[in-house]
Parts: structure tokens; sequence; C-alpha cells
């Protein structure tokens, strides 16, 4: 066993002159300087609407959701529509609430990229804050039913204090990048003002972002992408179960939709996998007395209704939110009649 | 609180160095120990809170044993109360960190069924029980006197090691509490380790971080990789490891600098050695130094008289121990048998004068390093198996596919100055050494600490791989 070989600092050779003083200031003038230089950027993002999100996850759509919902300040709200980014596309609020005679009122909390597990976490974290709506609604596809890609931490425990309007200086401590707060301002401004992207953060006035965009202006491996079932974590399959389970304890009725889908990416997938991803989904709610709703089925889209393999254009989510609202018209928690919606029934 | 997190660079390590300078200034002489004692342990607690009782019954038990040992007692009682106070400590670790490991392994023989309830051990535990091991040896052995509980306590919970060491030893720190030992003045010790600080946090965010993306999805597991995927994945933690736990040591030792302290340096550019032994005395150097002196010569000397065979199996047992010391697994008792086996393998080698062509024995160096690693970080023994078994060139020589998914272009550059600094330049020991208060050398750290604030808080990796030991 070799002894340790210390290099130490010679100290009589190394007895530098007496310029810590010099070595300090230029360091903390240095660093002043880049704190202004910081700051100023940062003002002038603010006031370019440059400025990205409180970096409370890694990924910024979650973020901006998140502060957008922050901005509406404890109101209570009828309806949630929560889950990934299928919820934030595929929703047009103002025509779905037009199908709802009682006019209730309505936030979307989707965010991309969410699982239905941590669909489940952040929508209880809203609901602390905002309290419990009557009716959460969410657009289910088998992309939401992969294992957790660990970008985000629905669970984190700042998000409380964040929804809440506290202001955390840990939080910053903790999560800040500077290459990730870069890369983002760069696009941020473009993301906020312009629906012609998938990465689109242009919310309408409910947190919906309906997509301007169609074929051929589209990313062809988006268009053509087809869903692989072996990517499918069982451990979702329980959270949605847990979910519908929390929700109907709490006496809050969950509506599961499943999407249309293009006819083309219909006939490429595996029909067995997908049958089966269906009726495990519908099993679950069934069990939980929680509603299904299958537009796949009732509602037949054609290609100017997409903007890629699954996600909907502008055109699509008018077809879907008014196919939705003429069916969630008829839920229990929103009105005083009791009537099952009709195509829940057929699904049945 | 990490090292690396803002909390610590913005405000914790400033407020700390505030107040202490005031106190050298205007309190008395205990003040400034007392403040770094208060420091040290809000530093501890802020990691949770119900760690800090682990800390402080372990710092209060190994005090009054040293007091004990040394308050008049005959010698017979004096070893008794040694044995007892090793025992203690040994006890500690075993049933904080290793109780459900080693009746998880009585299982697999198929013995009962036992588990105890799972608690993440306390932040730092093997390092400051290691500590007090020393300190009761050293104590015992008259190297050192019993300490105030005010410098006991201080010298065991000091910020700057506690959670990764380097391992310390008391008559080389606590003198330093009371009095400032360095022949510089405290304004130059603070620029040359505030410049020490910002090249080990360099390192380490800079470096290190840009290594863990594809560490970490190589290790979770092997089966489809090429022969070249292998060796990219097992070098890419051989990397990530050296300067994350190098850039860890730099920047304990410059924050102890900065606070007047002088702590032992860990590692002297580990990567160049051309041989094992040769690599224990450059890799983690305070823990090849406890090896050599708590385990290796006391267990040499039980078997006997020194022969070649009893030094390969007192090594081999040492660095058995010091495989399990990181952590309850079998992948690390491996790693270190496989250090003993190599550290055995060059004894004899020396002890009959072969000699090897130096580029030669580098890279049998770097290779057999390379490979223990891998046991190192694996999960567990398959997937190290499988790892090893992907490194040997098989009919997938040269594939990317599983590797083109992970690897970052945007990291390639500093994965690239990682490779050259670990073998070529000056050591961050070396520019420490040389440093001089200069508005050039002002310039640089600033240039470190700015290009350092760029990766802090990206993902992936934010810990320091040693804080989990």
């Amino acid at each position: 066993m070799a002894s340790s070989k210390q290099i130490r600092p010679s100290v009589t050779a190394l007895a530098a002159p007496a310029s810590a003083g010099t070595y300090f200031q230029t360091l903390i003038g240095l660093l002043v300087a880049f704190g202004m230089l910081c700051a100023g950027l940062l003002i002038y993002a603010n006031r370019d609407g440059e400025l990205p999100p409180a970096p409370l996850t890694a990924e910024v759509s979650f973020n901006e959701k998140a502060q957008f919902i922050r901005s509406m300040d404890g109101r209570n709200f009828d309806i949630i529509a929560a889950g990934s980014s299928l919820a934030v596309n595929d929703l047009t609020s103002d025509v779905l609430l037009e199908e709802i005679p009682s006019h209730p009122s309505l936030i979307n909390i989707a965010a991309f990229g969410l699982r239905v597990s941590e669909t489940r976490l952040w929508l209880n974290h809203v609901m602390r804050r905002f309290g419990n709506p009557k009716l959460v609604v969410t657009i289910l596809s088998p992309q939401d039913f992969q294992a957790e890609s660990g970008w985000y931490e629905p669970a984190d425990p700042f998000l409380d204090g964040y929804l809440a309007g506290k202001f955390q200086p840990s939080l910053y401590f903790d999560n800040f990048s500077l290459v990730t707060f870069m890369n983002l301002s760069w696009h941020m401004k473009q993301d906020r003002t312009s629906r012609r992207a998938y990465s689109s953060l242009d919310f309408d006035r409910d947190g919906g972002v309906p997509l301007d965009m169609g074929f051929p202006n589209v990313d062809i491996s988006r268009w053509n992408y087809v869903f692989h079932y072996s990517m499918m974590d069982d451990g979702q399959y329980k959270a949605l179960d847990r979910m519908a389970g929390e929700l109907k304890s709490n006496g809050i009725s969950l509506v599961c939709v499943f999407p249309p889908t293009r006819r083309a990416g219909r006939a490429r997938e595996n029909a067995v996998e997908a049958e089966k991803y269906r009726s495990r989904v519908a099993e679950i709610l069934k069990k939980n007395g929680q509603t299904l709703i299958n537009l796949d089925i009732t509602l037949d889209l054609d290609d100017s209704h997409f903007a890629d393999y699954i996600h909907l254009n502008a055109r699509g989510a008018q077809a879907v939110s008014q196919a939705l609202g003429r069916d969630l018209a008829s839920m229990t928690a929103l009105t005083t009649n009791s009537v099952v919606p009709r195509r829940l029934e057929e699904h049945r | 609180m990490a090292l690396n997190s803002f909390l610590f660079l913005l405000l914790f390590l400033p407020a700390v160095l505030i107040v202490q300078v005031l106190l050298q200034k205007y309190g008395g002489r205990q003040w400034p120990e007392v403040w770094l004692l208060a420091a040290s342990l809000s530093f501890y607690g802020f990691e949770g809170f119900a760690q800090l009782p682990f800390l402080i019954g372990s710092i209060v038990c190994n005090w009054w044993i040293a007091r004990m040992m040394v308050s008049g007692a005959g010698e017979i009682r004096r070893k008794w109360i040694l044995q007892i106070g090793l025992t203690v400590n040994i006890a500690f670790l075993c049933v904080i960190k290793y109780a459900n490991f080693v009746l998880g392994s009585v299982a697999a023989l198929h013995g009962p069924q036992i588990t105890l309830p799972h608690w993440g051990p306390p932040l730092g535990i093997s390092f400051f029980t290691l500590t007090q091991i020393m300190y009761l040896v050293d104590t015992y052995q008259g190297l050192n006197q019993p300490n105030s509980l005010l410098d006991h306590a201080t010298l065991v919970s000091l910020f700057p090691y506690i959670t990764a060491g380097p391992l310390v030893r008391s008559r080389k720190i606590v003198p330093q509490f009371t009095k400032f030992q360095f022949e510089e003045s405290r304004s130059e010790r603070g620029c040359r380790g505030l410049y020490l600080f910002s090249i080990g946090l360099a390192k380490k965010v800079v470096i290190a971080d840009s290594f863990a993306r594809i560490v970490d999805a190589g290790f979770a597991s092997m089966k489809y990789s090429s022969t070249l995927e292998a060796w990219v994945y097992t070098l890419s933690f051989t990397f990530q490891i050296y300067f994350d736990f190098s850039g860890y040591s730099d920047m304990a030792q410059g924050a102890a600098w900065m606070l007047g302290i002088d702590i032992p340096q860990n590692f002297d550019a580990p990567y160049r050695s051309r041989s094992i032994t040769d690599f224990w005395g450059r890799w983690h150097i305070s823990l090849s130094n406890f090896i050599t002196d708590y385990l290796y010569t006391p267990i040499l000397r039980s078997l006997g008289r020194a022969t070649l065979a009893t030094s390969a199996i007192a090594i081999l047992i040492a660095m058995g121990i010091v495989g399990l010391w990181h952590g309850p697994a079998w992948t690390f008792v491996i790693f270190g048998l496989l250090h003993g086996l190599g550290l055995a393998t060059n004894q004899v080698w020396k002890k009959r004068k072969l000699k090897m062509t130096g580029w030669l024995a580098w890279t049998l160096t770097f290779a057999f390093v390379n490979i223990a690693f891998c046991f190192f970080r694996s999960p567990s023994i398959p997937i190290a198996l499988d790892l090893l078994k992907a490194m040997v060139p098989q009919r997938d020589l040269f594939g990317v596919d599983a590797i083109r998914g992970i690897f970052s272009w945007a990291d390639a550059p500093r994965m690239a100055i990682g490779v050259v600094a670990a073998f070529a330049f000056q050591t961050s020991s070396e520019m420490a050494a040389s440093f001089r208060p200069t508005r050039m050398a002002a310039g640089v750290t600033f240039a470190l600490i700015v290009i350092s604030w760029f990766f802090m808080g990206s993902s992936p990796a934010k810990q320091f791989i040693y804080r989990g030991f």
C-alpha cells in the first residue's frame, strides 16, 4: 500500500505579494458587472415576453401551465380538463362550454407529456388550491400509459406554494439552470404567440392550445408515427384506477375520452394490443363508476382535422369539443338531470 | 445542502465566511470555533433534522470514550475501552447501514426472511465514523490528546468534509481551530481557497455531469450493447466519478482554506498511475492512508510474520472491508477485492523486480481500474457481468444504436476536456499551489464560476456520487 504523496503549496515560495485585495476587488467587480448584465437581460426578457416560467420541473410546458393556473388566483371551476398534450390541443373551451346550457366554468391544466400517474398528482395539487370541481375530463392516448419519463416532478414540494402565489427563493436555488433558461428564452416569445408549432404555449382563455397547422405543413415523422404498445407501463393503469377511485370518493365525476385517431394510423397499429388497452381502461372506469366516451368510434374525422398522427388541429379540436360538450351537457354533475351520455351507453 | 447548490454558494458559504471573519477580528478566542460548529450542524441538519441526533450521539459517545481512555487508567483498561469504542462505532455503522444487507444475504442462502424497516443512513455516516475511529486509535496510541467536546464536535462535523470526506486526523485539524497555521496571510489563503473551490466546482458541474447521461442510461441495462458502447459506458463512469469526487474534494479543501483550515488533499491525478499501488497513492488518498494505518497494518500484524502471502491476505481483507465500506452491496465488495488482488499482484511483481515499459504499465493499470469500476457502478452483479461480457470483442463491435439516443453533441466538448485533463496538464492542486492573487487569477476564477453557473441546476446529475456513501 502506498503512502499518500501529498502536494502541498510550498508556502514560502508562494508567499504572494499582498494583493489579495486586488484579487477580491477584481473578482467582485466582475461578478457585480455580470450580475447587472444578467439583471438587465432579465428585465428586457420580461418586457419582451421571453422570460421563461419558474423552473418547477425540467419541462417548460408544465411550468408555463403552472404559471397560467397561478394567475387564476384561486377561482373555483366546475370542470377541470387534465392530461397530456391531447387535452391541451384537442379541446377548445369556448366551443365546448357553448354546448353546455348551465354555462359551467372550466380550466385546462393539461401539459405536454404527462403520464396518468403524473396527471393524478398534478390534479391533486390543483384541487388543493382551487377546491374540488364537479367534473374532471381527460383525453387519453396510449402514450399517457408509458412509464414516467422522470422529467416531471408533479409531486414537487414547491408546487403548492407556487400555485398559492408564494415567492419561494429556494425553488430557484434548487432548480435554476442558466443553460435551460437561455435555451428557453430563444423561443419563449414565439411559443407564446403562435400556434403554428407543436410546442406552442399560446393558451386560450382557459388553457387549451388549438393548433393552427395541418397537412402538409406538419412534421412528417410525427404524421406517420405508429405507437408501439410494448412501451406501456402497468403502473399507469393502476394510477388511473387510483385516480378514478379517489375522485369518486370525493364525489367528483371523471370523464375519460378516447379521441378520434387518423384512419391511416389506425390501420397500421397493433389492433389486438390497441383493443386490450381500450378494454382495460373501460374496465377500470366501469369498476369505479366513472365515465368513458369513445369519440374514436363516433367521430370519424378526416386528415384535415389532424396536426400529426394523433393530435388534432383547431378544426379537429372544434369538432371534438362540440361532440364532447353535447355529451357533458347531459352529465349529472353539470345538470339536474341524470342522463347517461348516449355514446357512453353505446360503449357499455 | 450540497457544496454545488446555489443555496450553499450564494447564501451559506458567504454568510459563514463573513461572520467568521468578524468573530476572528472582534470575538473572543473560542467564538469563531463555536460559530463554525453551529454553521456545520446547521449545514448537516439542513439535510433532515432527524439525522442530527445520530451525528450528535456519535460525537458525544466518542468524545466520552476518549476521555475515559486517558483518565489515568491502566494499559489493560485503556485497551479494553478502545476495543469497546471500536466495537460501538463498527456496530453503529453496521446496524444503521448494513443490517438489511446482512439479513438479505443470509436469506439468500435459504436462511430466515427477516427485513428491518428501511431507513436511509444519516448523511456522511461512513466518513464521520471512520474519522472517529482514527481519533480513538490515535488517542490510545498517544498521538493526540483527548479533545474538548467543542473541539471534537467541530472536528467531526466541519461542513466542508462531513458529507464526503476527506478523512481527517484530529491532531492535524484541531489545533487550527484556534490558531491560523498557514505562513501566508488569511486573505491570501482565502483567495487560494476560492480559486481551488472554483476549479472543483467546474470539475463537478461542467465535466463530471457531462458524462452522467450516458452512464445512467448505460448502466441501467447492458443487454443490447456493442463492444464499443460497453467501453464508452464504463469509460464514461471512470471519468465521471473521478471528476465528481475530485471536484468535490477540491471544493471541500478550498472551502476549508477559506475558513483558514488546512485539510488533506484527496486526489493526485490517479489516472496517470502506472501500477495499482501507485493508483491508491493518488486516489482517495485519505482513505488510502486509513487503509494502510488502521486496517492493513493491524491485520498484517495479527497474522504474525510478514511474508508475501500474509501481506496478500491482509491486503485482500483490508480492501474487501473498504469495498463494503462504500455501501451495502456485493458489487462494492467485489470492487474492493479486485483492487486487493491488483495490489497483491503488484507486491509480488515488485518483490520479484520484474520490469514493464511505462506505457504498457499505464495501459494495464487504467484498464484494470476501469473494469473494477464496472462493479462499483453496476446496480447488480449480473449487470456488471453483462457489461464485462459486452466489453470483450464480439459480433457487434462498433454498433452505436443504443448510445445514439442518449449521446448529446452538446456534452461532447466538456467530455473531451475531461478526458484530456485527466491525463495531461496541471492538476487542480498544482494549479492552486502556483496560484498568485493577481487580476488574471481573479479573471480565471470569475470565468470558472460563470461557466459552472451555466451548468448548475441542469439535469441529469446534481448530487455528488460519494454523498451516497
